[in-house]
């Protein structure tokens, strides 16, 4: 009976100790660690959240523009919140009060005047299209103040109230005309939508094209927010261009390119140079209708660089990963960094110090090193051309190995000559910055 | 099982575990310190090779940014853009473009370097005047260390400092207190140096750990610096903080001191402890300590003591496991073995311990082999004879018990004083004493009190002779009966043949007495019976001859006297002559009626009686007898009914129907009163047979006399013999007729109300 219990109770000993022999595993756990010392404690950075600098976002929320210039609010938050990381300017927090344009000029003047007067903002980070900018502009200059423009546009303009971030004509359109001249054709067709910077921008691409000895075959344009472009395809499609330079403005473009290829014009035959077509309004209006199209900016989200990676993760993490970084938002983006270190220079956000400091100001971007001309207090810039992709984003087709210094005023006609064909415009439109369509 | 350490359990089990254990203990013993010797400098070689190679790769991480940093400020480009900067008037064309060049120049250095946060240059007066961050550093770099090294033309490294400003980690998020390190490298322009170029490596993106190579899984390194303050991340503070803690000292978290390698290090320059010692973890490592050069940094690189000597703690459990299992098959084998050897002797000591008490129904396991198997045979092959014996044995004395005990002759044992010991049931049976009771009695109390004295003597004479065959003594039982029997003793003797008692048989002879006795009695009876047949001769050839005899004067008396009254003799005689003569003929014909009934009576007593059996028609009959006896019944005022029926016919002889229905009615007229006299004669039919009855409202015949009635010559009363006449012959003749014909005849009778005479007969149909 004994003997019978015995050996089962012996074998099973047996194999316990085989089973603890082999399962001897090391377990190290983490639970404490080192001692916290009095020597080197952490310095909490000092932000003075009384005397915040505060900054005025003013773009169109609303209407034909807003899916161009929302985007752009977001990476100057997105900038701001990032200051704010640092520390802040001067220590100080960063505040900003965002206002609407509405996609209607009139409104953009009464809003900065509004923000300036009443919120007493340090500055404005705000605009896009060009009408925007003309109709602020007095507001600026009377007030003595700074706003910070992030659209590349047509130049001919120059005020010590205004940084103008994005391209001027000759770091957008002149080398989208250079580039297209060496790359596709010599006959050119200008299409744009019916307002300042287009009437502008393409007055300057036929000096360049007459320059160059090419040919302007064809131009036209449609009021902002025209969706009927049948008249102007039968044109493109009658004068049979080499490249169309396209500056329409906003949702125009969908139904543009979309009549476009219904009618059979693919951009093997006769591709299309946006000017004002960013990843953004790809995101927007779809891609279906540019493949193969080019753009030409002076960033792209695809640049590799680990700037942009940092700006495009940072961007997407907050807003989202179905999101797109673009050139004006990069623009307005940097506009917050220069603003930042010129305010740090001077110790102070008073704007005589602050635009003074920000004269000659540097600072490396997701786009690469950019510097406030002391001259214009335009950008040098990198110029870019990209190929629409069907993923949305652009492949850099050119890059120019320098920074190109900006030029408000080309050289085709004086800077009166210019002021006064501005002027023309102006009037012609019954006192306004684009063509009321009346 | 219970061990007796006496016992050669244990003896056997202390010499295997002598053999077994001591020498695979020392084998063991020896075969780990040889292997704890191997594995010791063999893990002081891993880890000061692991640990000088860790802090030469680290030295050598910080001189490639030196070298990088070098680079840079080596640059031509960089040289001529500082040199405008210095030289030209900070708002000229010149001094934009030379800061914007150095924007350029310095951001794709930070891009191809991402572990330089920053860079900054500035003067020979330690102004800076470039960074690539935000803000401008607003002091002097003039009185650092690294600064001062830079100018007089070496490379400066300043200590690891946290950074008081925000920065960008190495995850791409700003964060303040960074541990960085600044490096700085002079700018020399054709003049000498122009400047110094000073970058800010982040040291929180080199993981110590990715320097440290050894194939453990709980190896850690870390840095620290000459405060002993945590630089480059320990293994496992990497996944908890994800950078290195410049404010956490590397103690031990319960005693708080410096953890031991460092203190030791920086004591007495020792550089490997193998012994073992608590980490920032509190665990306890084994570990090594470099310096790393050109810092004032130290590299340690520890192993969990556990893991490091793991071998030697398998070979340890091993070693203790198998002494376990060794033991443990030692003292399972060693009792397998001694119980194999101990148990059966031990069981067979039991077993003989068991036979010795008398006790044979012992099992006897002989399973095994060898000698203790041949003892438990022969054992138990002793013990089956034993037990085949005492089976005999018992098988007599059963037998032996039983002739006693259950003998219908009486047995008792008695001693020598003739008390007696024991008796079978026959004896307590017969003197009707409960055996109990009987023994420890004396013999002489169931002797009949007469032949006490001759008993005494008989019993004395046993005891001198020791011989009693057959005596007769009379006993005598509870109930006071006595009885004969003879006495034959069995004597009993004690070992040295002493006679110490006797069993006494006791042979009743009462039966033999009574025989006796019976057999006197039946030769009397048996001449009594030959007296009463000779008698009974007598009488029946009395009556046939007084029958004969008296009936053969009757005739011609008769006759004479019937001549006497015919016509020719009538007129001759008176009136009185002729009554006279008519009284001697009824009285005649009355003595030939009753000659007649003895004759048939002896008859049926001698069964000569030959029964005529015939279909009868009954009913005829009776109407026949009623009219006959119509006249006689009217003269004697008796009211005579007739209640037959159509009955059906009768198996019967007609003529001793008739006789016994007219016996009856006879019978019947005697003992009905003289006024309102009844009598009825019925019958009825039941189960195939005819009963036939004869009521009349007499006198009754008693309970008592209803038994007799039917014997001969019985008469209901001696009065009535008188007053009514007759032989009493009727009832007698009546049974024996019905008797004869397989019918039977019964009487109902109530005293004073009258009696019913019921008799059946077959009926044929």
């Amino acid at each position: 009976m004994e003997k019978r219990i015995f050996l089962p109770l012996l074998s099973a000993g047996i194999i316990v100790l085989f089973a603890l022999m082999y399962s001897y595993e090391l377990e190290v756990s983490v639970t404490r660690y080192g001692q916290p010392s009095d020597e080197y404690v952490t310095i909490p950075l000092e932000i003075d959240d009384k005397n915040p600098v505060k900054i005025g976002i003013l773009h169109s929320l609303t209407g034909t523009m807003a899916s161009s210039e929302s985007p752009v609010v977001d990476s100057t938050i997105l900038a701001i919140d990032q200051l704010n990381q640092r520390g802040g300017i001067l220590n100080r927090q960063v505040e900003y009060v965002i206002a609407d344009g509405k996609s209607d000029w009139p409104t953009f003047a009464s809003e900065a005047q509004r923000l300036i007067e009443e919120e007493e903002v340090d500055v404005v980070f705000g605009g896009w299209t060009s009408a925007s900018r003309k109709t602020m502009k007095p507001i600026f200059e009377t007030y003595d103040h700074l706003l910070f423009y992030p659209v590349q546009y047509e130049g001919l303009e120059q005020s010590k109230n205004i940084v103008y971030t994005g391209a001027a004509p000759n770091q957008q359109a002149i080398p989208a005309i250079n580039w297209a001249f060496e790359n596709i054709g010599t006959n050119f067709y200008l299409v744009g939508s019916d307002y300042v910077f287009p009437r502008s921008v393409n007055e300057i691409i036929k000096y360049r094209i007459h320059e160059l000895g090419g040919t302007v075959v064809g131009e036209n344009y449609r009021l902002l927010g025209d969706t009927n472009f049948d008249e102007i395809i039968q044109d493109i499609k009658d004068k049979q261009p080499d490249v169309i330079i396209n500056s329409i403005n906003g949702d125009s473009n969908l139904a543009f390119f979309k009549n476009l290829r219904e009618s059979g014009i693919f951009p093997d035959d006769v591709p299309t140079i946006s000017l004002s077509v960013s990843e953004n309004e790809i995101l927007s209006f779809g891609n279906e209708n540019m493949i193969g199209d080019y753009a030409v900016w002076n960033y792209f989200q695809s640049i590799q660089s680990k700037n942009n990676l940092d700006f495009v993760d940072s961007f997407k993490q907050k807003f989202g990963q179905h999101r797109t970084t673009s050139d004006p938002m990069e623009a307005a983006y940097n506009g917050v960094f220069l603003y930042a270190k010129a305010v740090d220079k001077s110790g102070t956000t008073e704007l005589d110090k602050v635009r003074q400091n920000l004269k000659g100001s540097t600072f490396s971007g997701p786009g690469g090193s950019i510097g406030v001309d002391p001259q214009n207090q335009h950008l040098l810039k990198t110029v870019r051309v990209g190929e629409i992709l069907p993923n949305g984003q652009f492949l850099i087709v050119s890059s120019t190995e320098e920074p190109i210094i900006p030029i408000t005023y080309p050289k085709y006609k004086s800077p009166e000559d210019w002021d006064s064909f501005i002027d023309i415009l102006y009037n012609d439109w019954g006192e306004s910055w684009s063509n009321p369509g009346v | 099982m219970i061990l007796n350490f006496s016992s050669y359990h244990f003896k056997i089990l202390a010499l295997a575990l002598c053999l077994g254990i001591v020498p695979t203990s020392v084998l063991g013993g020896i075969l780990i310190f040889d292997n704890l010797n191997s594995n010791t400098s063999k893990l002081e070689n891993e880890l000061v090779l692991s640990t000088t190679n860790a802090a030469n790769g680290y030295s050598e991480w910080i001189f490639e940014h030196v070298r990088q940093l070098e680079g840079i400020s080596s640059d031509k480009q960089l040289i001529s853009e500082t040199n405008h900067m210095i030289n030209s008037d900070e708002n000229s064309p010149e001094h934009f473009f030379a800061n914007f060049n150095l924007e350029t120049k310095i951001g794709s250095e930070l891009e191809k370097n991402p572990n330089f946060l920053e860079i900054l240059i500035c003067d020979t007066d330690g102004n800076v005047f470039f960074t690539s961050d935000i803000s401008l550093p607003n002091v002097s770099q003039k009185n650092e260390s690294h600064f001062q090294n830079a100018l007089s033309g070496k490379i400066g490294i300043s200590d690891v400092f946290l950074a008081n400003k925000s920065l960008k980690n190495k995850f791409g998020v700003y964060e303040n207190n960074l541990p960085t390190m600044l490096i700085s490298s002079p700018i020399i322009g054709d003049v000498g140096i122009i400047g110094v170029l000073t970058a800010r490596v982040d040291l929180s993106s080199p993981s110590s750990f990715s320097f440290a190579e050894l194939d453990y899984r709980s190896v850690d390194s870390y840095v620290v610096n000459d405060e002993n303050y945590f630089v480059a991340t320990p293994k496992f503070l990497e996944t908890e903080l994800q950078k290195p803690e410049l404010k956490l000292l590397a103690s031990n978290p319960l005693s708080g001191e410096i953890i031991d390698i460092i203190q030791n290090y920086n004591d007495k320059g020792t550089n490997v402890n193998l012994i073992g010692y608590s980490n920032y973890n509190g665990d306890e490592v084994i570990g090594s300590i470099f310096p790393i050069e050109g810092t004032d940094m130290l590299y340690v690189v520890e192993i969990n003591k556990n893991e490091a000597f793991i071998d030697i703690i398998q070979l340890q459990i091993f070693l203790y496991s198998s002494i376990g299992v060794l033991f443990s098959l030692i003292v399972s084998i060693s009792l397998y073995f001694t119980s194999n050897l101990v148990t059966p002797i031990k069981k067979l000591k039991d077993v003989t311990h068991k036979v010795t008490e008398g006790n044979l129904d012992v099992v006897i396991d002989t399973k095994g082999k060898g000698e203790i198997h041949d003892l438990s045979d022969s054992f138990s092959s002793m013990v089956s004879s034993l037990k085949e014996s005492r089976s005999l044995q018992a098988q007599a004395e059963s037998k032996y018990r039983n002739l006693y005990e259950k003998s219908p002759a009486l047995h008792r044992t008695v001693n020598t004083e003739g008390i007696i010991l024991d008796c079978n049931e026959s004896y307590a049976k017969r003197f009707g004493i409960p055996k109990n009771e009987i023994v420890g009695t004396s013999i002489f109390e169931h002797v009949s009190p007469e032949h006490t004295e001759y008993m005494k003597s008989v019993f004395e004479d046993w005891k001198n002779s020791g011989n009693v065959f057959d005596t007769e003594i009379w006993f005598k039982t509870k109930d006071g009966e006595k009885f004969p029997g003879l006495i034959s003793v069995n004597n009993l003797y004690d070992t040295n043949g002493k006679l110490i008692g006797s069993n006494t048989l006791i042979q009743d002879i009462s039966d033999f007495y009574k025989t006796l006795e019976a057999q006197e009695e039946r030769k009397n009876v048996e001449q009594e019976m030959q007296q009463v047949k000779h008698l009974n001769k007598q009488k029946d050839e009395f009556l046939s001859i007084v029958s004969h005899e008296l009936r053969t004067p009757l005739i011609p008396i008769k006759g004479n006297c019937e001549i006497l009254l015919d016509k020719n003799f009538a007129d001759q005689l008176t009136d009185d002559q002729r009554k006279f003569v008519e009284s001697i003929v009824s009285n005649s014909k009355r003595l030939d009626v009753l000659i007649d009934k003895i004759l048939l009576a002896q008859k049926l007593d001698l069964n000569k009686y030959q029964f005529s059996m015939s279909d009868v028609n009954a009913t005829n009959l009776i109407n026949d007898i009623f009219q006959s006896y119509n006249s006689l019944m009217k003269q004697k005022n008796i009211q005579f009914v007739n209640s037959i029926k159509d009955i059906p016919k009768v198996f019967c002889d007609e003529n001793a129907l008739h006789e016994v229905l007219t016996n009856l009615i006879n019978n019947a007229t005697e003992f009905v009163p003289p006024e309102n006299g009844m009598i009825e004669v019925g019958a009825n039919t039941k189960d195939g047979m005819v009963e036939f009855f004869v009521k009349d409202n007499g006198i009754g015949i008693s309970k008592e006399k209803q038994e007799r009635i039917f014997d001969k010559f019985y008469q209901l009363d001696s009065t009535h013999t008188r007053t009514h006449g007759g032989l009493g012959l009727g009832l007698a003749i009546c049974q024996k007729l019905v008797k004869g014909m397989d019918g039977n005849i019964r009487v109902m009778s109530e005293e004073g109300k009258g009696t019913t005479f019921y008799f059946s007969l077959r009926s044929n149909v």
